[in-house]
């Protein structure tokens, strides 16, 4: 017993002294930054391939397929030769783990949207130790970062607002609208997303400035559509002269239109019954939604440059020009409505929904 | 008891079979399984079996190994605690929010551990004193902790832990790093404790036959009940592992944890009927499983194909060790 015992503890202990000693030879050597504190290549993992490894928060979002494809499809027209791409399923354990892999597979680079911008930045500090950069695309990372490329959702916010106080500002009679006159309801979404906190931010901010603007309830409806469902049909039960819903996202747009649905409220825009919803984002169902006039306001974010600008700096850090280091790059959002759907169209400027699509 | 005891307890450590082709496939076909995975993955990825890697999938393995360790005395004892995930979570929402509040990191790790032995004792008596199915008993408790953090943090990310405690799973010792450490030693206590004590061949005893166990004199629900509690101490321990790596802690966390858990333990060749399993063979599954999750990742394939990939090792292992305990019944 006690033979049997030491030998399976010394086979054990063997293996984990010969762990410890490899992993301690195979460390990353002293002075891996460059001079000037910035991320260099790590020697250890420069095998001659420029690989750029993406780990993304969840796959699900229709704008995040199409971002993806992008990428897949353009990558090798920047000079990269290959690409990982990761799904954490909004799961921060498993995000740092891939982060981890992604550094360990040889990733040059790494693109990162996260799933919790605090909860990833240890493991974002300990890879750029290593020499290898992260940008962090549409979410921010609590952390210094090689480049950060998101909306700037605060101003998003605030355009979505002033557009909704114009399309308001007229009663039926075309006076001025009385204040405090325009009842709005604001389905207030996942806070634990800085993307989502700023927009609110810019919200909130342009609404005080329209008096005719009243908002008459906030319920939270996190990320849940079904919330957002009841949150409408609970909102009008209250509130019946409700004139203008803002969600925080496209993917919250369809639970809206059911619900008024529901109510007898889906009606066209020039009826005066006709109840304003405005959101973010720009999927095609909610651009198709505004041209057939279900639905009214949408910030289009430009995910197309979410892919063509990020595999552009990526370009240049491949050729050694890292002059946009530490750079958070702010792209503006672009309203859409039922006046100026149909030209975006047709000059391509919808991600989404292509001039031939 | 002794050497009566000995004879119920079947773990791979004891398992002495004729090397027959049938016998081999039953015993070592995950093992060959296991092996041949590696070898396909270490052609088609060059840097799969590097050290960086292999180091890097031991801590990412970490937490959930030392779960794993604890959940394998439940096994063995011929029970199942499905609540794993849900004290992770309620302890580790529990401990961050008190040392956000200031409160000292020693005395909140008692406290995860006092929460442990609770809830681990409340999950035995409901269980091996109540009767309730273990299904249903533990996964209750687990459902209740779990309310508990969700309402107690409106289901928020909780912030706030002191840098030390962050910081600690990002050092290394020795170039490993300090979880990786962790898990070791737990596994190795977890390996002395359940093969090499008086107490693990009475878990053995108890798993295989409760009955015969109860006539040799031992007294099973007593052991059945500290195995829960043994289990629910690792998920303390893991707690605190996975709230020094996300540096944050959250009702949502580790839900499917349990499952990962007893399909590593299940690869590993520790039986669902009890009686059967060791903790070597668990730190296998567990590391087969990440090893196959980290292939995969390299390979940039989808998160649900590899629950389909890791589904099919387990499902395997289920069946293996069905045949197996056939066998042994018919023996």
């Amino acid at each position: 017993m006690k033979q049997r015992m030491s030998k399976i503890l010394a086979v054990v202990l063997a293996a984990v002294m010969l762990l410890a000693l490899a992993a301690c030879s195979s460390g990353t050597p002293a002075g891996s930054g460059s001079p000037d504190g910035g991320p260099v290549k790590n020697p250890n993992l420069d095998d001659g391939v420029n690989r750029v490894g993406i780990c993304w928060s969840s796959f699900s979002a229709e704008a995040t397929q199409i971002l993806m494809a992008n990428y897949e499809a353009h990558y090798k027209e920047y000079g990269i030769d290959e690409i990982i791409m990761l799904e954490a399923e909004g799961n921060l354990e498993r995000q740092i783990d891939e982060m981890q892999d992604l550094a360990n597979q040889g990733c040059d680079i790494i693109i990162c949207n996260s799933v919790d911008p605090d909860g990833i930045a240890p493991v974002v500090d300990s890879i750029q130790a290593q020499g290898i950069p992260v940008i962090a695309v549409d979410r921010r990372i609590s952390t210094d970062v090689y480049y950060t490329l998101e909306t700037d959702n605060v101003c998003c916010g605030r355009d979505v607002a002033r557009t909704i106080a114009q399309m308001t500002m007229l009663d039926e009679d075309g006076n001025l609208a009385a204040d405090g006159s325009v009842e709005v309801l604001k389905c207030v979404g996942n806070m634990t997303s800085s993307a989502v906190r700023d927009r609110f931010s810019g919200l909130n901010d342009e609404l005080q400035y329209w008096p005719h603007l009243n908002v008459v309830g906030e319920p939270s409806v996190e990320s849940n559509i079904e919330k957002v469902y009841n949150a409408v049909l609970d909102g009008f039960k209250t509130n019946p002269n409700i004139k203008a819903i803002f969600v925080v996202g496209d993917n919250q747009v369809a639970p809206v239109v059911s619900a008024l649905k529901e109510l007898g409220r889906l009606v066209p825009p020039d009826d005066p019954n006709h109840v304003i919803v405005a959101s973010v984002d720009g999927i095609s169902s909610v651009v198709k939604g505004i041209q057939a006039g279900e639905n009214d306001i949408v910030a289009n974010q430009r995910f197309d440059l979410f892919c063509t600008d990020a595999l552009k700096v990526i370009q240049d850090y491949f050729n050694g020009d890292t002059s946009i280091q530490g750079v958070n790059n702010k792209l503006p959002t672009m309203i859409v409505t039922r006046h100026n759907v149909d030209y975006l169209q047709k000059n391509n400027y919808l991600w989404a929904l292509p001039a031939n699509g | 008891m002794g050497k009566d005891t000995a004879k119920l307890a079947r773990g791979p450590l004891s398992l002495k079979k004729e090397l027959t082709f049938q016998s081999v496939m039953l015993n070592y076909g995950l093992y060959i399984a296991m092996l041949a995975t590696f070898a396909t993955f270490a052609i088609i990825n060059d840097k799969f079996l590097s050290l960086n890697n292999v180091v890097n999938v031991f801590e990412q393995a970490a937490y959930y190994l030392v779960c794993a360790v604890g959940i394998t005395f439940v096994l063995v004892s011929g029970n199942n605690d499905m609540s794993v995930g849900s004290q992770i979570a309620f302890s580790s929402v529990i401990a961050t929010i008190f040392l956000a509040q200031g409160g000292s990191i020693p005395l909140s790790m008692g406290m995860m551990l006092v929460f442990a032995l609770v809830i681990g004792l409340c999950n035995g008596l409901f269980v091996v004193i109540i009767g309730l199915p273990p299904f249903i008993g533990t996964i209750a408790t687990g459902y209740v902790v779990r309310g508990i953090a969700a309402n107690m943090t409106k289901q928020e990310t909780q912030y706030g832990l002191p840098a030390a405690y962050t910081q600690f799973a990002w050092n290394k010792t020795l170039g490993l790093s300090n979880l990786t450490w962790i898990a070791i030693a737990i596994t190795l206590l977890g390996l002395y404790i359940l093969h090499f004590t008086s107490f693990g061949r009475k878990v053995f005893a108890c798993g295989g036959n409760a009955k015969a166990a109860e006539v040799m004199g031992i007294n099973v629900k007593r052991v059945k009940i500290a195995c829960y509690m043994i289990s629910a101490l690792s998920a303390a321990i893991a707690a605190m592992m996975l709230m020094s790596r996300l540096g944050a802690a959250r009702s949502g966390t580790a839900e499917t944890l349990h499952t990962e858990c007893v399909a590593a333990a299940v690869i590993g060749g520790t039986s669902l009927k009890g009686g059967q399993g060791s903790v070597l063979g668990t730190l296998l599954g567990v590391f087969f499983i990440a090893m196959i999750r980290n292939g995969l990742n390299s390979q940039g394939v989808n998160a649900y194909w590899q629950l389909v990939f890791t589904g099919g090792i387990t499902l395997l292992g289920a069946i293996l060790d069905s045949y197996k305990s056939r066998a042994n019944a018919a023996v």
